[in-house]
């Protein structure tokens, strides 16, 4: 009787830490960004970033065409297109980008892609302190 | 794993309880009440620790962001506050209504009208239009014409950034680069006149930074205290961040390639407080033939594009507007010279990137500065 008292505090005791820890490990987890893609000054597609190290390609549709973006360890690149598309390939050539205060921009196309993070992975960021680039 | 343990309580829950009705005493109502305590409490610690995001200041630090095209650039917002969403819709319809006003191509706008009436008679503008020719005629003249505020009819030709860009042919160069004056250029208070026809105003290399001025009044009018814009390279910043700390921002690499990881590579940072940090380089819109680059930002003495020894320069100043016409002027008139412009005014500082891959910086910035080349390709002359 005393025993099994003892024995269910113990478990609710534990469950409850249990509880807690997990939920501090989901949070402070900032495997959660999202890429953000808009055309035309609309959002178009948001796909959450992959941080797996297997390449993972998803598209999306701009004034009739296809566009193509690979993502893999927590960063996203936009595929080049044909010259006819974009002939000075200024986006694609930004290659990976990773963080909040990044974009990749393709002027002739009205196509920004950017990366979304949770409050959490903002103060993670400022590790390396930087809030805007020009 | 955790389905397991959750079953397994559930086991001894319903145990517990077939033995507390075989076994009914008081001291076990005791325990019982314990045990329910217990079970409070361990939900309120989970209660609490679900709740430490709801900070009470939330309002105040709410941030809200925007990207979208205006003025032929990428206009990005981060606005802090309960107003946030207000205020940045607001400073985008007023970006959008001051490109209207400010390109050569809208027919509605005050500089197609002016630049239609060229030799032909005077144009009625409004005050915004009328401030910024002004200014834009004061720096004409600050750089001695390198940067001129009449370059129109070439930047037209080359059509830069645009489908239409092209090297235009030297004959073609040379019939047009007579009617680049700024002193043909006449502003009064309500109205201004180009007095040769064929003449072009073309405000390229100062509207943004007018409408980043513009965007911080709007932030300040709905009680903003933090906040920042970014039109391609004029950024302007509105207090500190919610915590206290001033802005950094980075001064990108003008040449991304040079980086082995790609991305957006910077050189260095700089904090700022209500300070606007504008960039003019050859990076931001170019086209390449034949392995050549052929940047926008056109020497108004040459007709081709200015032709340094700077990649990039970087003003910091209180105001974006005059940091954005004179980093024109400067980019174009190189180290030395441009050097010699910024000392001649109050409070301006300056980042400069030389093509032989140096960085020099003003005076006031050395405290400021950090040089952080991830490329490892550029040297920081101190």
């Amino acid at each position: 009787m005393k025993k099994i008292e003892k024995v269910i505090i113990g478990i609710i005791l534990l469950l409850s830490i249990a509880s807690l820890g997990i939920m501090t490990v989901s949070r402070s987890n900032s495997h959660n960004s999202t890429i953000v893609i808009q055309v035309n000054n609309k959002v178009v597609r948001e796909i959450p970033l992959n941080y797996s190290s297997e390449i993972k390609t998803y598209d999306f549709n701009f004034n009739g065409n296809t566009a193509y973006i690979e993502s893999k360890d927590g960063r996203v690149r936009l595929l080049e297109m044909s010259k006819d598309l974009c002939p000075n390939s200024i986006c694609s050539n930004t290659g990976w980008i990773s963080q909040t205060y990044q974009s990749i921009v393709c002027m002739p196309n009205q196509i920004i892609i950017t990366i979304k993070g949770s409050e959490k992975e903002k103060d993670n960021e400022k590790e390396d302190g930087i809030d805007i680039v020009i | 794993m955790l389905f397991n343990e959750q079953s397994g309580n559930q086991d001894w829950v319903t145990e517990r309880g077939r033995t507390l009705l075989l076994n009914f005493k008081k001291h076990t109502m005791k325990r019982l009440a314990s045990i329910l305590l217990m079970i409070m409490a361990s939900g309120l610690v989970t209660a609490c620790s679900a709740n430490t995001n709801a900070n009470p200041k939330a309002d105040q630090n709410e941030a809200f962001t925007a990207d979208g095209f205006a003025m032929g650039t990428v206009i990005s917002q981060k606005v802090y506050g309960p107003n946030g969403q207000a205020a940045m819709s607001e400073a985008m319809d007023k970006i959008t209504d001051l490109e209207v006003l400010l390109t050569f191509n809208a027919p509605e706008g005050d500089i197609y009208k002016l630049n239609e009436n060229a030799g032909k008679g005077r144009v009625e503008l409004s005050p915004e239009t009328i401030e910024i020719l002004k200014e834009a005629q004061k720096v004409s003249e600050l750089s001695d014409g390198a940067f001129d505020v009449t370059v129109g009819p070439v930047v037209k030709s080359w059509g830069i950034g645009t489908d239409q860009e092209r090297i235009p042919a030297p004959e073609e160069l040379q019939a047009l680069l007579p009617l680049v004056n700024y002193k043909d250029l006449e502003v009064n208070e309500t109205s201004a006149f180009l007095k040769r026809t064929g003449q072009m105003v073309d405000l390229g290399g100062i509207a943004k930074g007018y409408a980043g001025d513009a965007a911080r009044d709007i932030y300040k009018k709905n009680g903003i205290k933090s906040a920042f814009i970014n039109l391609g390279g004029n950024v302007v910043t509105l207090g500190n961040k919610p915590d206290g700390s001033p802005w950094t921002v980075g001064i990108r690499n003008p040449r991304p390639d040079t980086n082995p990881t790609g991305g957006q590579p910077i050189l260095g940072t700089v904090t700022v407080t209500d300070k606007a940090v504008v960039t003019a380089g050859d990076d931001q819109r170019y086209f390449e033939k034949d392995g050549k680059r052929y940047h926008h930002i056109i020497d108004a003495h040459t007709g081709y594009p200015a032709d340094s020894d700077l990649m990039s320069v970087t003003l910091i100043t209180d105001s974006s507007f005059v940091a954005d016409a004179l980093d024109t002027a400067i980019y174009i008139l190189g180290l030395e010279k441009g050097r010699e412009l910024i000392q001649k005014q109050e409070g301006i500082e300056a980042v400069f990137v030389t093509r032989d891959k140096k960085i020099y910086v003003t005076e006031g910035l050395k405290d400021n500065f950090k040089f952080h080349d991830e490329s490892n390709t550029f040297q920081y002359i101190k």
